[in-house]
């Protein structure tokens, strides 16, 4: 080795590899903390426990299926529990606890394909708290305009267009979430911009995208937490609400929902067919939710342990 | 300025003492609190934040924070104890026969609701008149406390006002239910420089119109020496020393007195070293055995860390203090000649605003 | 101070202008006004919007694949689609604003009659969800604030968290089931018109609408709690003791009036909530309005339809949201000075 290629890429590799701003360190050394407040929360624990449990069941489900999900039976139909369809069967026939195994993984998946499109109100929103002016001015009012049609309502005009099918339930949620997503990101952004580090990165020559994805991001990453878990929980609720509507995800693929609405439409006078499905939905929302206040509440603990 | 023995007095303070809820058992804040108000007079109340100087004026009204209340002694507001009445009875004192202002005029009013409301609702809580009557006496008391165009004023909302006159309409507060009493607790504190002056000389006024007893709860001596009668120094929940203000600044007994009234700007002479007093008041929790002031004492012997001292009575006043009767600092006796030159320039300076101001205020009576 | 007259921007409507109108009542209000048709346009441009979504050629879509070419060319008119897409927005834009929402393709009858017939089905629904809300949530949120940790207080801090969680179809389901189809309380589904028969039109809305408030109203009442606990621990409270007002008069004038603004903005939310939530809970009740509207239309991709039930939907939410707004200004003094 030459001298010449030893002292050559030394001045980049050490201007490259600054050390990380002090607030970086900060933010980084606050996430860790988060992430112990939540360990030590009970709720928060209790919810990460289900949700592991039911994306497992999402994963092994044909190994777990007692019977064949869509197999009708029609000499056995609406059955009540037993020994043998431990929940009972639908108005079909069909075994409700494979059923509902089965619809775990359709249930879970558009719930977070619908989260991951309303996420593209991140990138917008951080852009529109940064750069603020027209382009936050304008984004801002559409989003004011978004937010003011009731979530459910607009899922409901989307697949109304688009019509019915696993993946159009998905993006009528995810454009539904994206003004959501929006709004969190762009307050975020906003307040990080305002601060006085930020005019000193600026002014050492930082470009707008690191400056976005050294500072910003890191300092959103708490309340898009929140209300990723939240959204995720939203989604849950507004795809069941189109299936009882009869516009979610077409027959035979059961989904939780779906399988409400068949015990709605078809058993009405019963209370129990509508059970398994009503508690799953309930508990796997209550899952999100109670998630997102946890974490909420673990960075405002964060926030106010730093002080 | 008058002297404190002629009149009866008009509300007695005896051996209170008010303890609050603790983690670890009640937390005693004060401690065989007495003091005295007459009518027409003024008693200073002093001491640093924390001393339980406050707590004191709103145990007084039975007005304390849930978690704190009074564990022993009397308030006698002409013989009857307000700590045993009843709280029925106790709501036809409060904002009638004493009434109460607070240090932060602006979050002391309700945001909601126009100032003349907020006069007229305590005219009606203690006095039978109309509605309409009640709106009229309000525009007449934010008249009396000196607010320009009070007709208009009435109508409006706290937010509208600035500190000063935030304070002026909590006087009016006070003062609808006609009160003989009247508690200030920090009045000037969170207000301008320009404007304490201002609000002193119109609670002295009203004083001498109404013939009220004064309690001025205070952190200022330079207060105490302005518009006082009386001084009652409280230090780590106990009255340190108490009597006239005149004796009491001129010659105090208890080194905290004077190491209070050293750290005055007012009583400081121009170019010498204003006095800090070293170390700072402990929490209620940690007050130390003995005299609790003895930590930052520069006179303190053994004897003030062993034992608590009991009241002497010395003249006309009472202290706290084991060595009260040596003559001890040098310091203070200088201070002494200089203050009360001061202080008698300052009584007459004084003595004359009062009497155009009293003018004033006869011309206002008298329409 | 603080006195100056409202000065009214020259004519102009448009976001800028609004803000810079000065201080006063009448200029924030003013200023919301503008805000809130500035979102309406929004709204009725993504309502336009929404039949872009449509997967290839509408009219073909509604008419289906054998379609005569006459068929299609009359239904691509019908929904303006044999316009330049620039045109068709600013017609449908300028229409929408002149209560013209085209004509439905499977009634051929103006889409504004057919939602003038299902609105006051679910407005009775939500003012009657409104009303439950208010009522249960002021009533449990006081209760709950009187006594901050009692049982009560923690059942409702607690349970307000689950029934967020809980669908309100979920809940409507249940409660159809329990008290109309078992105890055969109250009727399962179906609508009175109030005009024909007032108690009717109340008993047939008493199921869905606790459905709608049961989650509102938990959200009404916590919020309620927090402001009344808020409030009764700010210094004005203690004046208000010392100058010798009794309790009641405290809570219920003083600290009620000052946690009434904040709340106004919980119930402007819910309002959005329950008009939302409204949609399905008549498709679970029966009854005939604008949600039914909606759902028979997409079934039949009758988009004009669609279009005027979400349009129509968000108007309200934001016509009702408005009104909050111009109460808390009305409410609230300090509003001119934000």
């Amino acid at each position: 080795m030459t001298a010449d290629t030893v002292t050559e890429p030394a001045p980049p590799a050490v201007s490259r590899t600054p050390p990380p701003p002090l607030r970086r360190r900060l933010a980084r050394l606050r996430h860790s903390r988060v992430v112990r407040r939540l360990l030590t929360d009970r709720p928060a624990l209790v919810a990460l426990v289900l949700l592991a449990l039911i994306s497992l069941v999402a994963v092994f489900h044909s190994l777990l299926e007692p019977h064949d999900p869509l197999r009708q039976e029609l000499s056995h139909i609406n059955a009540g529990p037993g020994s043998e369809h431990l929940l009972g069967t639908d108005y079909l026939g069909r075994d409700v606890l494979s059923r509902l195994i089965e619809g775990t993984a359709p249930t879970l998946w558009t719930a977070v394909l619908g989260t991951l499109i309303g996420m593209i109100g991140i990138p917008l929103g951080l852009l529109g708290g940064y750069l603020r002016g027209v382009v936050d001015g304008v984004l801002g009012q559409v989003s004011d305009g978004l937010l003011s049609i009731p979530p459910l309502l607009f899922a409901f005009g989307i697949i109304g267009f688009m019509g019915r099918s696993s993946l159009n339930t998905a993006l009528a949620v995810g454009i539904v979430l994206i003004p959501r997503f929006y709004r969190v990101a762009q307050t975020a952004a906003r307040s990080v911009a305002e601060e006085l580090y930020m005019e000193a990165a600026r002014a050492s020559g930082c470009g707008p995208g690191r400056l976005l994805v050294r500072h910003v991001v890191p300092n959103a990453l708490g309340p898009l937490l929140v209300q990723t878990s939240q959204a995720i929980g939203v989604v849950v609720s507004v795809q069941a609400g189109l299936s009882v509507l009869g516009l979610g995800t077409p027959p035979p693929t059961p989904t939780w929902g779906g399988m409400l609405s068949d015990a709605f439409d078809n058993n009405a006078d019963q209370i129990f067919p509508m059970l398994p499905s009503a508690v799953l939905i309930v508990v796997l929302i209550l899952c999100f939710f109670t998630l997102g206040d946890s974490i909420r509440d673990a960075y405002g603990r964060a926030e106010r342990g730093k002080k | 300025m008058s002297t404190t023995e002629q009149t009866a007095p008009l509300l007695e303070v005896r051996g209170l003492s008010i303890e609050a809820k603790g983690p670890d058992g009640p937390l005693v804040l004060t401690e065989g609190t007495d003091l005295t108000i007459r009518p027409g007079q003024t008693l200073g109340l002093v001491g640093e934040s924390g001393s339980g100087k406050s707590m004191t004026g709103l145990a007084m009204l039975g007005v304390l924070p849930p978690s704190v209340r009074v564990r022993a002694g009397q308030v006698l507001l002409g013989g009857t104890d307000l700590i045993a009445l009843p709280e029925k009875e106790l709501r036809a004192v409060r904002g009638g026969r004493i009434g109460m202002v607070f240090q932060e005029p602006r979050r002391s009013l309700d945001p909601s609701f126009t100032v003349g409301d907020q006069v007229a609702e305590t005219i009606r809580a203690h006095r039978e008149v109309s509605r309409k009557q009640a709106r009229n006496l309000a525009v007449e008391l934010l008249d009396r406390v000196r607010i320009p165009d009070p007709g208009t004023r009435a109508g409006q909302y706290p937010h509208q006002f600035s500190g000063g006159m935030c304070q002026r309409v909590m006087l009016a507060v006070a003062l609808a239910g006609e009160p003989e009493v009247l508690i200030a607790d920090e009045p000037t504190t969170a207000l301008d420089v320009t404007v304490q002056a201002a609000m002193l000389r119109l609670i002295k006024d009203l004083q001498e119109e109404l013939n009220l007893g004064v309690l001025l709860i205070t952190h200022d001596m330079g207060v105490v020496a302005e518009v006082c009668d009386d001084v009652a120094v409280m230090y780590a929940g106990q009255v340190a020393e108490v009597g006239p203000v005149r004796d009491v600044l001129s010659a105090p007994r208890h080194p905290y007195s004077a190491a209070l009234r050293d750290a005055t700007p007012d009583e400081c002479r121009r170019g010498e070293l204003l006095q800090a007093i070293p170390g700072q008041i402990p929490p209620p929790s940690a007050w130390p055995s003995g005299c609790r002031f003895h930590p930052r004492c520069s006179l303190a012997v053994d004897a003030c860390r062993e034992a608590a001292p009991d009241v002497l009575q010395l003249g006309r006043t009472r202290v706290r203090c084991a060595r009260a009767t040596e003559n001890l600092t040098e310091n203070s006796a200088n201070n002494s000649t200089n203050n009360l030159t001061e202080n008698s320039t300052n009584d007459s300076t004084e003595n004359s605003t009062n009497n155009s101001a009293k003018n004033e205020g006869a011309g206002h009576g008298a329409r | 101070m603080g006195r100056s007259g409202p000065r009214v921007a020259g004519g102009g409507m448009a976001g800028a202008a609004l803000r810079r109108v000065g201080g006063g009542m009448a200029g924030v209000a003013l200023r919301r006004v503008g805000s809130a048709i500035l979102t309406l346009l929004v709204v009725v441009i993504v309502v336009f919007l929404l039949q872009q979504l449509v997967p290839g050629d509408p009219a073909v879509a509604v008419a289906g694949k054998d379609a005569s070419a006459e068929l299609l060319a009359q239904i691509r008119h019908q929904l303006g689609l044999d316009q330049p897409f620039f045109l068709q927005l600013v017609d449908y834009v300028w229409h929408a604003f002149t209560f013209d929402l085209g004509t439905s393709i499977q009634d051929s009858r103006p889409v504004t009659e057919m939602l003038a017939e299902a609105l006051p089905v679910s407005l009775s629904l939500a003012v009657v969800a409104m009303g439950f809300t208010l009522v249960i949530g002021v009533v449990l949120g006081t209760l709950a604030a009187l006594r901050p940790g009692s049982w009560l207080d923690r059942t409702l801090v607690g349970g307000s968290a689950v029934a967020l969680a809980v669908p309100p179809f979920v809940i409507g389901l249940l409660l159809q089931n329990v008290f109309a189809v078992k105890l055969g309380w109250l009727p399962v589904i179906g609508y009175t018109a109030f005009a024909d028969n007032p108690v009717q039109w109340f008993t047939g809305l008493i199921l869905p609408g606790l459905t709608l408030a049961s989650l509102s109203s938990a959200e009404v009442a916590r919020q309620l709690r927090g402001n009344l606990i808020d409030t009764r621990e700010q210094d004005f409270i203690r004046t208000l003791r010392a100058k010798g007002l009794t309790w009641p008069n405290v809570l219920f004038k003083h600290a009620f009036r000052n946690a009434a603004a904040p709340m106004l903005t919980v119930l402007g939310i819910q309002l959005g909530q329950v008009i939302g939530g409204a949609v399905i809970i008549e498709q679970v009740f029966g009854l005939p309005g604008l949600g039914q509207t909606g759902v028979t239309a997409i079934l039949a991709k009758d988009y004009p339809v669609v279009r005027g039930v979400v349009l129509v939907c968000a108007v309200l939410v934001i016509a009702l949201n408005l009104l909050v707004d111009l109460i808390n200004v009305k409410l609230n003094p300090r509003t001119d000075l934000r």
